[in-house]
């Protein structure tokens, strides 16, 4: 198999980073079994990588605890008489929820640890199809 | 009507409208759009080596001061953010300031500069642009401004040849790679960049690079600044500068395997430049070989290299002359934001030339 060139290994990255923020687990399969995919499309899907579970779980962790933040934002505002009272404004305040949840999710020392091995399971399966 | 929130039907659907008439007219705005035309101050390439150009920027005061500024830049973005626009550009802020200013654009990195190691960039590219430097102004000594990366390299250079530089200027360089917020550190620690970088045939996509950074904030980047932007689409001013920065921020070369892989394991993962460990080619880096008046600037926002990343630096080298300077942004913001340039120019003018 040859390096992938530029705009793959963007677009893939692209891929895992909508993929978190989406919590799709089969999107982050397919990021690292993409090297597979075109050759063996017609095989059955392998069981997901545990690192990619982990790291799913994680995200999905840090996703609960920015809806909880959210939440608890607006009621201390409905509490206020200040309620949200625009789309806008709730998605600005999910955003500003949701980077800080994912903020404590990038120091947590078991993400890191996650993301070298997610890095080395796409690195394994880059490697075994140029081996098969 | 939900209870915690006065978001009702009849005002949902007024705002989605709304909305929806901004995107429309700003896709109208978009569609209306010319290349933008050249933003940058006027500058000639005056050195080559390989890859590599350093450019002498035409002064715009004058008298320009007689000891030129030398910028040395990251290698994981290109330079241009430094000069993007005429009202939002460092580089103009400090010819404008009286400076006479350099740049060194370390260029893409092509079959032949993937083997390129830290010393290649340091030792040689770098060493190699501060004599040019020095030569063509027949002073022993000239001053030197790193930025982000390019920071971080400046200190090393002026460590290890310290009689070349006569004041150093350090802008939102890491120094200390392990500070608990260092969110690019978190994500990399754990990381074999060499399989990485081996698996890639021999260097790193830029791509890669920008898929990084997006993830360490990818609500606010794949999203947010999208929704954003619709507000202001109507305004073309405020739609070309959003474009450039955008083709700035997704336009980052590729990296040298060696050179990456060396910065990732000694600096992200060692932290070594901070405990004098580090190596570029076979001297190590000594900190307290640095004796210049030092400025450090930092941005009190930076997402990418924490402020305490940055002021790690206080008391890590043998300046007496050491002095920082906190910035109320973000890392990119330091450069761009509007007003911004003007002040951190005219604050850096000010120290170098003590008026």
């Amino acid at each position: 198999m040859s390096a992938p060139s530029d705009g793959d290994a963007g677009i893939a990255l692209l891929d895992l980073a909508w993929a978190a923020s989406s919590l799709n687990l089969e999107r982050v399969q397919a990021w690292l079994t993409a090297p597979e995919a075109t050759q063996q499309a017609a095989a059955p899907s392998p069981a997901p990588p545990p690192a990619a579970l982990r790291w799913l779980a994680l995200l999905q962790q840090s996703r609960l605890q920015a809806l909880q933040a959210l939440q608890a934002r607006l009621a201390q505002r409905a509490a206020a008489g200040q309620p949200v009272a625009r789309l806008r404004e709730l998605y600005d305040l999910w955003v500003e929820c949701a980077e800080q949840a994912h903020a404590r999710l990038l120091c947590n020392p078991e993400f890191s640890r996650t993301c070298g091995e997610l890095l080395d399971t796409w690195l394994a399966s880059a490697s075994s199809t140029e081996t098969a | 009507m939900n209870p915690t929130t006065a978001i009702t039907a009849e005002s949902l659907l007024a705002e989605l409208t709304d909305y929806l008439d901004k995107l429309s007219r700003g896709l109208d705005t978009l569609a209306r759009l010319d290349a933008p035309p050249p933003a940058g101050a006027a500058r000639e390439a005056v050195y080559r080596r390989a890859r590599v150009t350093l450019y002498r920027y035409q002064p715009l005061h004058p008298q320009p001061r007689p000891v030129p500024l030398l910028i040395c830049y990251a290698l994981v973005n290109r330079p241009t953010v430094l000069d993007l626009q005429p009202e939002r550009s460092l580089i103009r802020s400090l010819l404008v300031a009286g400076l006479q200013v350099y740049l060194v654009d370390w260029g893409d990195v092509g079959p032949a500069e993937r083997g390129l190691t830290l010393a290649d960039y340091i030792q040689g590219h770098l060493r190699a642009c501060v004599d040019y430097v020095r030569r063509r102004h027949r002073l022993d000594a000239i001053d030197l401004l790193g930025v982000c990366q390019g920071g971080t390299f400046s200190l090393c250079f002026t460590a290890l040849y310290p009689s070349r530089i006569r004041k150093l200027v350090t802008m939102v360089a890491p120094v200390d790679f392990h500070t608990p917020d260092n969110h690019l550190t978190s994500l990399t620690r754990h990381m074999d960049v060499e399989r990485l970088v081996a698996r890639c045939g021999g260097y790193l996509p830029g791509a890669w690079l920008n898929g990084l950074f997006l993830f360490l904030n990818p609500d606010r980047l794949l999203g947010w600044k999208y929704i954003d932007l619709v507000e202001r689409m109507v305004d073309e001013q405020a739609l070309r500068d959003f474009l450039r920065l955008e083709q700035w921020i997704f336009d980052s070369p590729d990296l040298a395997g060696p050179a990456l892989v060396q910065f990732a394991r000694d600096c992200f993962q060692g932290n070594a430049l901070l405990h004098g460990r580090l190596k570029i080619g076979r001297r190590r880096v000594d900190l307290t070989r640095i004796t210049q008046p030092l400025l450090n600037i930092y941005a009190e926002r930076d997402h990418l290299v924490p402020p305490a990343a940055s002021r790690a630096l206080a008391g890590r080298t043998a300046s007496r002359a050491y002095r920082e300077l906190g910035f109320r942004g973000g890392h990119v913001g330091i450069y761009v934001s509007r007003g911004a340039s003007e002040r951190i120019a005219s604050a850096i003018a000010r120290w170098l030339h003590g008026d």
